[in-house]
Protein backbone atom coordinates (compact mmCIF):
# COMPACT_ATOMS: atom_id res chain seq x y z
CA UNK A 1 0.00 0.00 0.00
CA UNK A 2 2.77 2.16 0.98
CA UNK A 3 4.49 1.51 -2.78
CA UNK A 4 1.06 2.72 -4.24
CA UNK A 5 0.63 5.95 -2.19
CA UNK A 6 4.64 6.77 -2.69
CA UNK A 7 3.47 5.92 -6.74
CA UNK A 8 0.68 8.04 -6.75
CA UNK A 9 2.28 11.32 -5.09
CA UNK A 10 5.12 11.28 -7.50
CA UNK A 11 2.46 11.51 -10.06
CA UNK A 12 1.02 14.66 -7.76
CA UNK A 13 4.39 16.14 -8.08
CA UNK A 14 4.73 15.74 -11.72
CA UNK A 15 1.62 17.24 -12.17
CA UNK A 16 2.35 20.31 -9.83
CA UNK A 17 5.98 20.49 -11.69
CA UNK A 18 4.44 20.65 -15.41
CA UNK A 19 1.99 22.91 -14.20
CA UNK A 20 4.34 25.82 -13.89
CA UNK A 21 4.69 26.69 -17.90
CA UNK A 22 1.34 26.74 -17.99
CA UNK A 23 0.86 29.20 -15.87
CA UNK A 24 3.53 31.69 -17.28
CA UNK A 25 1.42 33.70 -20.47
CA UNK A 26 2.86 36.51 -21.71
CA UNK A 27 0.79 39.05 -24.07
CA UNK A 28 1.05 38.55 -27.53
CA UNK A 29 3.24 40.80 -29.45
CA UNK A 30 2.86 39.80 -33.29
CA UNK A 31 0.89 39.21 -36.01
CA UNK A 32 1.20 35.66 -36.23
CA UNK A 33 -0.50 32.91 -38.49
CA UNK A 34 -1.63 29.93 -36.30
CA UNK A 35 -0.23 26.39 -37.60
CA UNK A 36 -0.54 24.42 -34.62
CA UNK A 37 2.89 24.27 -32.56
CA UNK A 38 4.65 26.11 -35.82
CA UNK A 39 4.40 30.09 -36.13
CA UNK A 40 4.87 32.56 -39.39
CA UNK A 41 5.42 35.77 -38.91
CA UNK A 42 3.99 38.15 -41.25
CA UNK A 43 4.68 41.60 -39.68
CA UNK A 44 8.12 42.49 -41.06
CA UNK A 45 6.87 41.25 -44.57
CA UNK A 46 3.38 43.24 -44.54
CA UNK A 47 5.18 46.22 -43.47
CA UNK A 48 7.42 46.06 -46.60
CA UNK A 49 4.33 45.09 -48.61
CA UNK A 50 2.61 48.44 -47.39
CA UNK A 51 5.96 50.45 -47.96
CA UNK A 52 6.03 49.77 -51.85
CA UNK A 53 2.33 49.82 -52.04
CA UNK A 54 1.60 46.08 -53.65
CA UNK A 55 -1.48 44.57 -53.71
CA UNK A 56 0.15 41.46 -52.86
CA UNK A 57 3.61 39.77 -51.56
CA UNK A 58 4.72 36.15 -52.59
CA UNK A 59 7.11 34.92 -49.27
CA UNK A 60 8.90 31.38 -49.40
CA UNK A 61 9.08 29.84 -46.37
CA UNK A 62 10.28 26.74 -46.18
CA UNK A 63 8.86 25.85 -43.08
CA UNK A 64 5.51 25.46 -44.33
CA UNK A 65 6.29 22.40 -46.05
CA UNK A 66 5.36 19.05 -44.81
CA UNK A 67 2.69 21.07 -42.91
CA UNK A 68 -0.76 18.87 -42.71
CA UNK A 69 -3.98 19.70 -41.16
CA UNK A 70 -7.35 19.98 -41.66
CA UNK A 71 -8.58 22.56 -40.04
CA UNK A 72 -8.91 26.82 -40.39
CA UNK A 73 -5.75 29.26 -39.82
CA UNK A 74 -6.37 31.93 -37.73
CA UNK A 75 -4.80 35.37 -37.72
CA UNK A 76 -4.14 37.18 -33.94
CA UNK A 77 -3.66 40.71 -34.05
CA UNK A 78 -2.14 42.58 -30.70
CA UNK A 79 -3.56 45.72 -29.19
CA UNK A 80 -1.65 47.83 -31.66
CA UNK A 81 -2.44 46.59 -34.21
CA UNK A 82 -6.26 46.11 -33.85
CA UNK A 83 -6.02 50.12 -33.91
CA UNK A 84 -5.59 50.15 -37.73
CA UNK A 85 -6.88 46.60 -38.66
CA UNK A 86 -10.77 46.17 -38.94
CA UNK A 87 -9.88 42.56 -39.40
CA UNK A 88 -8.45 39.90 -40.88
CA UNK A 89 -9.39 36.56 -42.99
CA UNK A 90 -6.89 33.35 -44.05
CA UNK A 91 -8.01 31.31 -46.92
CA UNK A 92 -5.91 28.24 -47.48
CA UNK A 93 -6.04 26.86 -50.67
CA UNK A 94 -3.76 23.91 -49.93
CA UNK A 95 -2.69 23.34 -46.39
CA UNK A 96 0.56 21.57 -47.55
CA UNK A 97 1.89 24.08 -50.00
CA UNK A 98 -0.17 27.52 -49.87
CA UNK A 99 -1.66 30.09 -47.34
CA UNK A 100 -3.18 33.45 -48.51
CA UNK A 101 -3.63 35.92 -45.51
CA UNK A 102 -5.73 39.22 -46.37
CA UNK A 103 -6.27 42.06 -44.28
CA UNK A 104 -9.05 44.24 -44.02
CA UNK A 105 -7.81 48.15 -42.46
CA UNK A 106 -10.05 50.61 -40.98
CA UNK A 107 -9.67 53.11 -43.67
CA UNK A 108 -10.85 50.89 -46.42
CA UNK A 109 -7.23 49.57 -47.67
CA UNK A 110 -7.08 45.86 -48.13
CA UNK A 111 -3.81 43.40 -48.07
CA UNK A 112 -3.37 40.02 -49.25
CA UNK A 113 -0.43 37.58 -48.53
CA UNK A 114 0.41 34.88 -49.58
CA UNK A 115 2.76 32.39 -49.33
CA UNK A 116 3.61 29.75 -51.72
CA UNK A 117 6.37 27.03 -51.09
CA UNK A 118 9.19 27.54 -52.89
CA UNK A 119 9.81 24.20 -55.04
CA UNK A 120 6.37 24.77 -56.03
CA UNK A 121 6.72 28.28 -57.19
CA UNK A 122 9.48 26.71 -58.84
CA UNK A 123 7.67 24.91 -61.17
CA UNK A 124 5.53 27.71 -62.28
CA UNK A 125 8.75 29.96 -63.58
CA UNK A 126 8.93 30.18 -67.28
CA UNK A 127 5.24 29.92 -67.52
CA UNK A 128 3.23 33.10 -68.69
CA UNK A 129 -0.40 33.00 -68.37
CA UNK A 130 -2.42 31.27 -65.68
CA UNK A 131 -3.67 28.91 -69.13
CA UNK A 132 -0.52 27.41 -68.37
CA UNK A 133 -0.97 24.67 -66.03
CA UNK A 134 1.52 22.24 -63.86
CA UNK A 135 0.88 18.44 -63.30
CA UNK A 136 1.60 17.78 -59.38
CA UNK A 137 2.70 14.02 -59.63
CA UNK A 138 2.73 13.57 -55.75
CA UNK A 139 3.85 10.56 -53.59
CA UNK A 140 6.17 8.96 -53.62
CA UNK A 141 8.15 11.56 -54.42
CA UNK A 142 6.87 15.13 -55.62
CA UNK A 143 7.33 15.66 -59.43
CA UNK A 144 6.10 18.20 -61.65
CA UNK A 145 5.43 18.66 -65.49
CA UNK A 146 4.62 21.98 -67.39
CA UNK A 147 1.44 21.23 -69.08
CA UNK A 148 0.39 24.21 -71.28
CA UNK A 149 -3.40 23.54 -71.99
CA UNK A 150 -3.23 25.30 -75.36
CA UNK A 151 -0.96 22.57 -76.41
CA UNK A 152 -2.72 19.59 -73.93
CA UNK A 153 -6.18 20.21 -75.92
CA UNK A 154 -5.82 17.72 -78.70
CA UNK A 155 -8.53 15.73 -79.69
CA UNK A 156 -11.88 15.49 -77.70
CA UNK A 157 -12.74 12.09 -76.38
CA UNK A 158 -15.29 10.21 -73.86
CA UNK A 159 -14.18 8.75 -71.03
CA UNK A 160 -16.01 6.25 -68.55
CA UNK A 161 -15.90 6.19 -64.56
CA UNK A 162 -14.22 2.90 -64.94
CA UNK A 163 -11.66 4.45 -66.59
CA UNK A 164 -10.80 6.55 -63.42
CA UNK A 165 -10.54 3.23 -61.52
CA UNK A 166 -8.83 1.70 -64.10
CA UNK A 167 -6.16 4.63 -64.66
CA UNK A 168 -4.28 7.11 -63.05
CA UNK A 169 -5.31 11.12 -61.98
CA UNK A 170 -3.11 13.81 -61.20
CA UNK A 171 -3.99 17.28 -60.58
CA UNK A 172 -3.83 20.39 -62.99
CA UNK A 173 -3.13 23.33 -61.36
CA UNK A 174 -2.75 27.14 -62.32
CA UNK A 175 -1.07 29.84 -60.32
CA UNK A 176 -3.93 32.14 -59.56
CA UNK A 177 -3.87 36.24 -59.28
CA UNK A 178 -3.78 35.74 -55.45
CA UNK A 179 -0.37 33.89 -56.09
CA UNK A 180 -2.17 30.48 -54.69
CA UNK A 181 -2.73 27.58 -56.65
CA UNK A 182 -6.23 26.97 -57.83
CA UNK A 183 -7.23 23.33 -59.75
CA UNK A 184 -7.76 23.56 -63.17
CA UNK A 185 -8.07 19.96 -63.89
CA UNK A 186 -6.75 16.33 -64.21
CA UNK A 187 -4.35 14.53 -66.05
CA UNK A 188 -5.62 11.04 -66.69
CA UNK A 189 -3.92 8.18 -67.99
CA UNK A 190 -5.06 4.95 -69.17
CA UNK A 191 -2.98 2.41 -70.70
CA UNK A 192 -0.15 4.84 -72.10
CA UNK A 193 -2.21 7.12 -73.43
CA UNK A 194 -2.74 10.47 -71.17
CA UNK A 195 -6.25 12.85 -71.21
CA UNK A 196 -6.54 16.03 -69.94
CA UNK A 197 -10.41 16.44 -68.31
CA UNK A 198 -10.74 20.36 -67.20
CA UNK A 199 -13.15 21.19 -64.76
CA UNK A 200 -14.50 24.34 -66.44
CA UNK A 201 -15.26 22.83 -69.09
CA UNK A 202 -17.03 19.49 -67.16
CA UNK A 203 -18.83 22.13 -64.38
CA UNK A 204 -17.31 19.93 -61.35
CA UNK A 205 -14.12 19.43 -60.08
CA UNK A 206 -15.29 15.65 -59.41
CA UNK A 207 -14.71 13.59 -62.06
CA UNK A 208 -15.94 9.97 -59.92
CA UNK A 209 -19.42 11.82 -59.81
CA UNK A 210 -19.66 11.72 -63.75
CA UNK A 211 -20.79 8.20 -65.44
CA UNK A 212 -18.85 9.39 -68.70
CA UNK A 213 -17.06 12.59 -69.27
CA UNK A 214 -15.52 14.77 -71.66
CA UNK A 215 -11.57 14.77 -72.11
CA UNK A 216 -8.53 15.84 -74.32
CA UNK A 217 -6.65 13.19 -75.43
CA UNK A 218 -2.77 14.89 -75.41
CA UNK A 219 -1.42 14.57 -79.07
CA UNK A 220 1.74 16.73 -79.09
CA UNK A 221 4.54 14.65 -78.93
CA UNK A 222 7.00 16.25 -77.19
CA UNK A 223 4.54 17.07 -74.17
CA UNK A 224 3.57 12.94 -74.28
CA UNK A 225 7.45 12.43 -73.87
CA UNK A 226 8.15 15.16 -71.45
CA UNK A 227 5.20 13.31 -69.67
CA UNK A 228 6.51 9.90 -70.01
CA UNK A 229 9.76 11.41 -68.61
CA UNK A 230 7.91 11.90 -65.63
CA UNK A 231 6.45 8.90 -65.17
CA UNK A 232 9.48 7.06 -65.50
CA UNK A 233 11.30 9.13 -62.72
CA UNK A 234 7.40 8.96 -60.62
CA UNK A 235 7.88 4.87 -60.63
CA UNK A 236 11.58 4.22 -60.36
CA UNK A 237 11.34 6.49 -57.37
CA UNK A 238 9.31 3.02 -55.70
CA UNK A 239 8.87 -0.49 -56.51
CA UNK A 240 7.10 0.50 -59.89
CA UNK A 241 5.75 -3.23 -60.07
CA UNK A 242 4.11 -2.76 -57.02
CA UNK A 243 2.23 0.62 -57.90
CA UNK A 244 0.74 -1.26 -61.07
CA UNK A 245 -2.80 -1.94 -60.80
CA UNK A 246 -3.62 -4.70 -62.81
CA UNK A 247 -0.84 -6.87 -60.73
CA UNK A 248 -1.98 -5.98 -57.94
CA UNK A 249 -5.98 -7.04 -58.02
CA UNK A 250 -4.17 -10.29 -59.21
CA UNK A 251 -2.20 -10.62 -55.91
CA UNK A 252 -4.96 -9.52 -54.50
CA UNK A 253 -7.71 -12.06 -55.66
CA UNK A 254 -4.85 -14.61 -55.20
CA UNK A 255 -4.67 -13.88 -51.31
CA UNK A 256 -8.49 -13.43 -50.93
CA UNK A 257 -8.97 -16.93 -51.96
CA UNK A 258 -6.24 -18.05 -50.00
CA UNK A 259 -7.45 -16.50 -46.90
CA UNK A 260 -11.67 -16.91 -47.22
CA UNK A 261 -11.47 -20.31 -49.65
CA UNK A 262 -8.43 -22.24 -49.24
CA UNK A 263 -7.92 -21.85 -45.65
CA UNK A 264 -11.56 -22.47 -44.09
CA UNK A 265 -12.05 -25.05 -47.04
CA UNK A 266 -8.90 -26.99 -45.82
CA UNK A 267 -10.03 -26.55 -42.13
CA UNK A 268 -13.50 -27.79 -42.78
CA UNK A 269 -12.33 -30.77 -43.86
CA UNK A 270 -9.26 -31.43 -41.30
CA UNK A 271 -11.53 -30.08 -37.92
CA UNK A 272 -14.53 -32.46 -39.49
CA UNK A 273 -12.90 -35.36 -39.42
CA UNK A 274 -10.89 -34.64 -36.42
CA UNK A 275 -14.94 -33.94 -34.69
CA UNK A 276 -15.74 -37.57 -35.49
CA UNK A 277 -12.66 -39.33 -34.56
CA UNK A 278 -12.26 -37.44 -31.21
CA UNK A 279 -13.38 -39.25 -27.97
CA UNK A 280 -13.82 -37.05 -25.39
CA UNK A 281 -16.87 -34.28 -25.73
CA UNK A 282 -14.49 -31.67 -25.29
CA UNK A 283 -12.02 -31.85 -27.75
CA UNK A 284 -16.06 -33.08 -30.57
CA UNK A 285 -17.20 -29.66 -29.17
CA UNK A 286 -14.06 -27.43 -30.00
CA UNK A 287 -13.60 -29.14 -33.04
CA UNK A 288 -17.48 -28.63 -34.18
CA UNK A 289 -16.78 -25.42 -32.91
CA UNK A 290 -14.43 -24.71 -35.70
CA UNK A 291 -15.91 -26.64 -38.39
CA UNK A 292 -19.12 -24.09 -37.67
CA UNK A 293 -16.62 -21.28 -38.39
CA UNK A 294 -15.01 -22.51 -41.42
CA UNK A 295 -18.31 -23.36 -43.03
CA UNK A 296 -19.36 -19.99 -42.25
CA UNK A 297 -16.33 -18.37 -43.50
CA UNK A 298 -16.83 -20.46 -47.14
CA UNK A 299 -20.75 -19.73 -46.67
CA UNK A 300 -19.64 -15.57 -46.84
CA UNK A 301 -17.13 -16.07 -49.50
CA UNK A 302 -19.42 -18.02 -51.45
CA UNK A 303 -22.60 -15.26 -50.83
CA UNK A 304 -20.00 -12.72 -52.15
CA UNK A 305 -19.00 -14.47 -55.07
CA UNK A 306 -22.68 -15.27 -56.49
CA UNK A 307 -23.70 -11.10 -55.77
CA UNK A 308 -21.19 -9.92 -57.72
CA UNK A 309 -21.24 -12.41 -60.16
CA UNK A 310 -25.41 -12.36 -59.98
CA UNK A 311 -25.22 -8.34 -60.73
CA UNK B 1 -16.53 -21.78 -10.18
CA UNK B 2 -16.10 -19.56 -12.83
CA UNK B 3 -16.71 -16.34 -11.07
CA UNK B 4 -13.82 -17.31 -8.27
CA UNK B 5 -11.61 -17.87 -10.65
CA UNK B 6 -12.58 -14.49 -12.24
CA UNK B 7 -12.46 -12.95 -8.94
CA UNK B 8 -8.46 -13.55 -8.39
CA UNK B 9 -7.87 -13.16 -11.69
CA UNK B 10 -9.00 -9.56 -11.88
CA UNK B 11 -7.71 -8.87 -8.33
CA UNK B 12 -4.12 -10.26 -9.36
CA UNK B 13 -4.36 -8.40 -12.43
CA UNK B 14 -6.15 -4.90 -10.82
CA UNK B 15 -3.84 -4.68 -8.10
CA UNK B 16 -1.06 -2.97 -10.66
CA UNK B 17 -3.16 -1.72 -12.99
CA UNK B 18 -4.99 0.51 -11.61
CA UNK B 19 -2.02 2.61 -10.44
CA UNK B 20 -0.54 2.80 -13.90
CA UNK B 21 -4.41 3.77 -14.46
CA UNK B 22 -4.38 6.17 -12.22
CA UNK B 23 -1.08 7.78 -13.21
CA UNK B 24 -1.87 8.44 -16.92
CA UNK B 25 -5.17 9.67 -15.85
CA UNK B 26 -3.16 12.48 -13.33
CA UNK B 27 -0.84 13.52 -16.03
CA UNK B 28 -3.07 13.80 -18.98
CA UNK B 29 -4.48 17.37 -17.65
CA UNK B 30 -0.81 18.04 -17.21
CA UNK B 31 -0.38 17.42 -20.76
CA UNK B 32 -2.97 19.25 -21.61
CA UNK B 33 -1.43 22.13 -20.29
CA UNK B 34 1.84 21.61 -22.12
CA UNK B 35 0.09 20.93 -25.14
CA UNK B 36 -1.83 24.39 -24.68
CA UNK B 37 1.53 26.32 -23.84
CA UNK B 38 3.21 24.59 -27.27
CA UNK B 39 0.18 25.69 -29.73
CA UNK B 40 -0.13 28.86 -28.10
CA UNK B 41 0.92 32.15 -30.20
CA UNK B 42 2.30 33.50 -27.43
CA UNK B 43 6.29 33.55 -26.41
CA UNK B 44 7.50 32.10 -23.52
CA UNK B 45 10.87 31.83 -22.22
CA UNK B 46 12.95 29.05 -23.99
CA UNK B 47 13.11 27.05 -20.61
CA UNK B 48 9.04 26.87 -20.47
CA UNK B 49 8.91 26.14 -24.24
CA UNK B 50 11.32 22.93 -23.36
CA UNK B 51 9.35 21.85 -20.42
CA UNK B 52 6.36 22.19 -22.05
CA UNK B 53 7.33 19.64 -24.92
CA UNK B 54 9.27 17.40 -22.37
CA UNK B 55 5.65 17.27 -20.18
CA UNK B 56 3.45 16.59 -23.88
CA UNK B 57 5.92 13.70 -24.73
CA UNK B 58 5.96 12.05 -20.71
CA UNK B 59 2.36 12.11 -21.53
CA UNK B 60 2.38 10.28 -24.40
CA UNK B 61 4.65 7.73 -23.35
CA UNK B 62 3.04 7.31 -20.66
CA UNK B 63 0.01 5.92 -22.34
CA UNK B 64 2.17 3.86 -24.69
CA UNK B 65 3.58 2.53 -20.87
CA UNK B 66 0.60 1.81 -19.71
CA UNK B 67 -0.92 -0.03 -22.68
CA UNK B 68 1.97 -1.80 -22.70
CA UNK B 69 2.13 -2.65 -19.25
CA UNK B 70 -1.54 -3.89 -19.30
CA UNK B 71 -0.62 -6.43 -21.82
CA UNK B 72 2.66 -7.57 -19.68
CA UNK B 73 0.81 -7.80 -16.46
CA UNK B 74 -1.68 -10.24 -18.18
CA UNK B 75 0.76 -11.89 -19.68
CA UNK B 76 2.98 -12.27 -16.35
CA UNK B 77 -0.59 -13.63 -14.86
CA UNK B 78 -1.27 -15.98 -17.36
CA UNK B 79 2.65 -17.75 -17.03
CA UNK B 80 2.39 -17.15 -13.12
CA UNK B 81 -0.44 -18.61 -12.66
CA UNK B 82 0.18 -21.93 -15.34
CA UNK B 83 3.88 -22.60 -15.67
CA UNK B 84 5.54 -21.90 -12.21
CA UNK B 85 5.00 -23.47 -9.19
CA UNK B 86 1.55 -21.94 -8.79
CA UNK B 87 0.88 -23.93 -11.31
CA UNK B 88 0.39 -27.25 -9.50
CA UNK B 89 -2.37 -25.25 -7.36
CA UNK B 90 -3.95 -24.13 -10.42
CA UNK B 91 -4.26 -27.36 -12.02
CA UNK B 92 -5.42 -29.54 -9.30
CA UNK B 93 -8.18 -27.14 -8.21
CA UNK B 94 -11.60 -28.81 -9.26
CA UNK B 95 -12.51 -26.98 -12.46
CA UNK B 96 -11.90 -27.74 -16.14
CA UNK B 97 -9.05 -26.90 -18.27
CA UNK B 98 -12.06 -24.78 -20.59
CA UNK B 99 -12.54 -22.32 -17.56
CA UNK B 100 -9.26 -21.95 -16.45
CA UNK B 101 -8.47 -20.77 -19.92
CA UNK B 102 -11.74 -18.72 -20.44
CA UNK B 103 -11.35 -16.92 -16.73
CA UNK B 104 -8.04 -15.54 -18.10
CA UNK B 105 -9.60 -14.37 -21.72
CA UNK B 106 -12.24 -12.72 -20.14
CA UNK B 107 -10.13 -10.62 -17.70
CA UNK B 108 -7.47 -9.86 -20.62
CA UNK B 109 -10.98 -8.66 -22.91
CA UNK B 110 -11.95 -6.94 -19.52
CA UNK B 111 -8.73 -5.13 -18.77
CA UNK B 112 -7.99 -4.37 -22.52
CA UNK B 113 -11.39 -2.53 -22.90
CA UNK B 114 -10.83 -0.46 -19.39
CA UNK B 115 -7.06 -0.02 -20.76
CA UNK B 116 -9.42 1.34 -24.18
CA UNK B 117 -11.65 3.40 -21.85
CA UNK B 118 -8.83 4.94 -19.57
CA UNK B 119 -6.77 5.90 -22.52
CA UNK B 120 -9.77 7.74 -24.23
CA UNK B 121 -10.61 9.25 -21.40
CA UNK B 122 -7.16 10.70 -20.63
CA UNK B 123 -6.74 11.79 -24.39
CA UNK B 124 -10.67 13.37 -24.10
CA UNK B 125 -9.42 15.34 -20.86
CA UNK B 126 -5.63 16.55 -22.58
CA UNK B 127 -7.40 18.11 -25.62
CA UNK B 128 -10.07 19.46 -23.15
CA UNK B 129 -7.59 20.85 -21.21
CA UNK B 130 -4.86 21.70 -24.16
CA UNK B 131 -7.17 22.13 -27.39
CA UNK B 132 -9.12 25.47 -27.21
CA UNK B 133 -12.64 24.82 -28.55
CA UNK B 134 -12.28 21.39 -28.47
CA UNK B 135 -15.53 20.17 -27.36
CA UNK B 136 -17.13 22.76 -30.92
CA UNK B 137 -14.64 21.23 -32.83
CA UNK B 138 -15.48 17.72 -31.96
CA UNK B 139 -19.29 18.37 -32.41
CA UNK B 140 -18.45 19.69 -35.62
CA UNK B 141 -16.62 16.55 -36.66
CA UNK B 142 -19.11 14.05 -35.25
CA UNK B 143 -22.08 16.13 -37.24
CA UNK B 144 -19.97 15.91 -40.34
CA UNK B 145 -19.36 12.34 -39.96
CA UNK B 146 -22.49 11.31 -39.87
CA UNK B 147 -23.49 14.03 -42.11
CA UNK B 148 -22.31 12.33 -45.67
CA UNK B 149 -24.15 8.76 -45.03
CA UNK B 150 -27.57 10.89 -44.20
CA UNK B 151 -27.46 12.56 -47.08
CA UNK B 152 -26.39 10.15 -49.08
CA UNK B 153 -28.93 7.60 -47.49
CA UNK B 154 -27.05 5.11 -46.29
CA UNK B 155 -27.64 5.89 -42.35
CA UNK B 156 -28.85 2.40 -41.31
CA UNK B 157 -25.55 0.76 -43.25
CA UNK B 158 -22.83 3.06 -41.84
CA UNK B 159 -24.54 1.93 -38.43
CA UNK B 160 -24.36 -1.81 -38.93
CA UNK B 161 -20.74 -0.59 -40.74
CA UNK B 162 -19.65 1.15 -37.15
CA UNK B 163 -21.43 -2.22 -34.85
CA UNK B 164 -19.27 -4.50 -37.20
CA UNK B 165 -16.25 -2.37 -36.66
CA UNK B 166 -16.49 -2.56 -33.07
CA UNK B 167 -17.08 -6.59 -33.25
CA UNK B 168 -13.92 -6.58 -35.44
CA UNK B 169 -11.97 -4.52 -32.82
CA UNK B 170 -13.14 -6.67 -30.10
CA UNK B 171 -12.12 -10.12 -32.05
CA UNK B 172 -8.33 -8.42 -32.99
CA UNK B 173 -8.38 -7.69 -28.85
CA UNK B 174 -9.24 -11.41 -28.15
CA UNK B 175 -7.29 -12.72 -30.81
CA UNK B 176 -3.81 -10.96 -30.19
CA UNK B 177 -4.66 -12.16 -26.17
CA UNK B 178 -4.26 -15.94 -27.34
CA UNK B 179 -2.21 -15.38 -29.69
CA UNK B 180 0.05 -13.90 -27.22
CA UNK B 181 -0.78 -16.79 -24.21
CA UNK B 182 -0.20 -19.25 -27.01
CA UNK B 183 3.40 -18.31 -27.28
CA UNK B 184 3.72 -17.82 -23.67
CA UNK B 185 2.47 -21.86 -23.55
CA UNK B 186 4.68 -23.12 -26.33
CA UNK B 187 7.82 -21.30 -24.85
CA UNK B 188 7.02 -22.99 -21.35
CA UNK B 189 6.49 -26.60 -22.75
CA UNK B 190 9.40 -26.43 -25.30
CA UNK B 191 12.12 -24.44 -22.93
CA UNK B 192 13.20 -26.98 -20.00
CA UNK B 193 14.71 -23.79 -18.60
CA UNK B 194 14.59 -20.10 -19.27
CA UNK B 195 10.37 -20.32 -20.22
CA UNK B 196 10.05 -16.41 -20.05
CA UNK B 197 12.87 -16.32 -22.33
CA UNK B 198 11.90 -18.88 -24.74
CA UNK B 199 8.27 -17.55 -24.76
CA UNK B 200 9.11 -13.89 -25.57
CA UNK B 201 11.74 -15.01 -28.08
CA UNK B 202 8.47 -17.56 -29.62
CA UNK B 203 6.32 -14.64 -29.37
CA UNK B 204 8.75 -11.98 -31.04
CA UNK B 205 9.21 -14.40 -33.94
CA UNK B 206 5.95 -15.41 -34.72
CA UNK B 207 4.30 -12.40 -34.45
CA UNK B 208 7.16 -11.25 -37.03
CA UNK B 209 5.49 -13.64 -39.29
CA UNK B 210 2.15 -12.65 -39.05
CA UNK B 211 3.15 -9.16 -39.63
CA UNK B 212 4.81 -9.66 -42.35
CA UNK B 213 2.35 -12.16 -44.17
CA UNK B 214 -0.10 -9.03 -42.81
CA UNK B 215 1.42 -6.45 -44.22
CA UNK B 216 1.62 -8.12 -47.67
CA UNK B 217 -1.84 -8.96 -47.84
CA UNK B 218 -2.53 -5.24 -46.66
CA UNK B 219 -0.44 -3.87 -49.56
CA UNK B 220 -1.80 -6.15 -52.45
CA UNK B 221 -5.55 -6.79 -50.90
CA UNK B 222 -7.15 -3.23 -49.44
CA UNK B 223 -6.51 -0.67 -51.99
CA UNK B 224 -7.25 -3.50 -54.68
CA UNK B 225 -10.45 -4.45 -52.87
CA UNK B 226 -11.42 -1.09 -52.74
CA UNK B 227 -10.92 -0.32 -56.54
CA UNK B 228 -12.57 -3.81 -57.32
CA UNK B 229 -15.66 -3.15 -55.26
CA UNK B 230 -16.04 0.40 -56.88
CA UNK B 231 -15.69 -1.04 -60.06
CA UNK B 232 -18.18 -3.96 -59.79
CA UNK B 233 -21.45 -2.79 -61.12
CA UNK B 234 -24.21 -3.10 -59.31
CA UNK B 235 -27.26 -1.81 -57.71
CA UNK B 236 -26.29 0.59 -54.62
CA UNK B 237 -28.78 -0.89 -51.92
CA UNK B 238 -26.65 -4.59 -53.23
CA UNK B 239 -23.18 -2.65 -52.74
CA UNK B 240 -23.80 -1.47 -49.66
CA UNK B 241 -25.33 -5.22 -48.63
CA UNK B 242 -21.79 -6.11 -50.26
CA UNK B 243 -19.56 -4.40 -47.94
CA UNK B 244 -21.70 -5.71 -45.04
CA UNK B 245 -21.21 -8.80 -46.36
CA UNK B 246 -17.61 -8.38 -46.60
CA UNK B 247 -17.34 -7.00 -43.11
CA UNK B 248 -19.55 -9.97 -41.78
CA UNK B 249 -16.77 -12.37 -43.43
CA UNK B 250 -13.43 -10.59 -41.95
CA UNK B 251 -15.78 -11.22 -38.84
CA UNK B 252 -16.23 -14.71 -39.52
CA UNK B 253 -12.78 -15.77 -40.64
CA UNK B 254 -11.18 -13.68 -37.23
CA UNK B 255 -13.81 -15.50 -35.31
CA UNK B 256 -12.22 -18.76 -36.80
CA UNK B 257 -8.68 -18.29 -35.87
CA UNK B 258 -9.39 -17.09 -32.89
CA UNK B 259 -11.21 -20.17 -32.18
CA UNK B 260 -8.44 -22.19 -33.94
CA UNK B 261 -5.85 -20.55 -31.31
CA UNK B 262 -8.24 -21.16 -28.48
CA UNK B 263 -8.32 -25.02 -29.49
CA UNK B 264 -4.61 -25.23 -29.37
CA UNK B 265 -3.83 -23.50 -26.57
CA UNK B 266 -6.45 -25.98 -25.08
CA UNK B 267 -4.47 -28.94 -26.44
CA UNK B 268 -1.47 -28.00 -25.22
CA UNK B 269 -2.54 -27.45 -21.31
CA UNK B 270 -4.33 -30.75 -21.51
CA UNK B 271 -2.07 -32.80 -23.58
CA UNK B 272 1.44 -31.55 -23.32
CA UNK B 273 1.84 -29.84 -20.00
CA UNK B 274 4.47 -30.78 -18.22
CA UNK B 275 5.18 -28.60 -15.28
CA UNK B 276 8.67 -28.90 -13.44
Amino acid sequence: MKKRIVLLLLALAMLAILSVPALAVKDPVEIAVSEEALTVTLSDDLQQAQADGETYVRFNDKRLSGYYKWGDYEVLLTEDQKQTIESAEVQAHNYTKALSVTLFYKDGAKLSVSYIREDILEAYQGLLTTDDCVVHFHYPEENTVKLPLGVARGEEEILFRDDLYNGSRFDVSALGESGLEVDRGSLLIKGEEYYYADYDELGTTDLYSQERFKVWHITDEALCAELDKAMEAYYGSDLGWLEDQEFSEQVSKVFLIILFMVIPGAALILFFVLAIRAKTPVYKKLFWNLCAWSALVLIVAVTVVLVVQLN
Amino acid sequence: MLKKLLKYDFKAVLKIWWIAAAAVLVLSPVAGLCLKVTNSMRSFPAVVEVVAVLGLVLGYIALLVFVLLTVIVLAMRFYKNFFTDEGYLTFTLPVRRGQLLNSKLIVSLATHLMTFFVCGLSILLMLLVGEEDFIAQFREFWIEFWEIPRQEGFLGWAILYVVEFAVILLLGIVFSELFLDCCVTFGCIVAKKAKVAASIGIYYAASNVFSFVLTIFLMFGISSLGSWLSAVNIAETAAYALIALLFFGVIAIMALFCSLLYTLQYWMLDRKLNLP
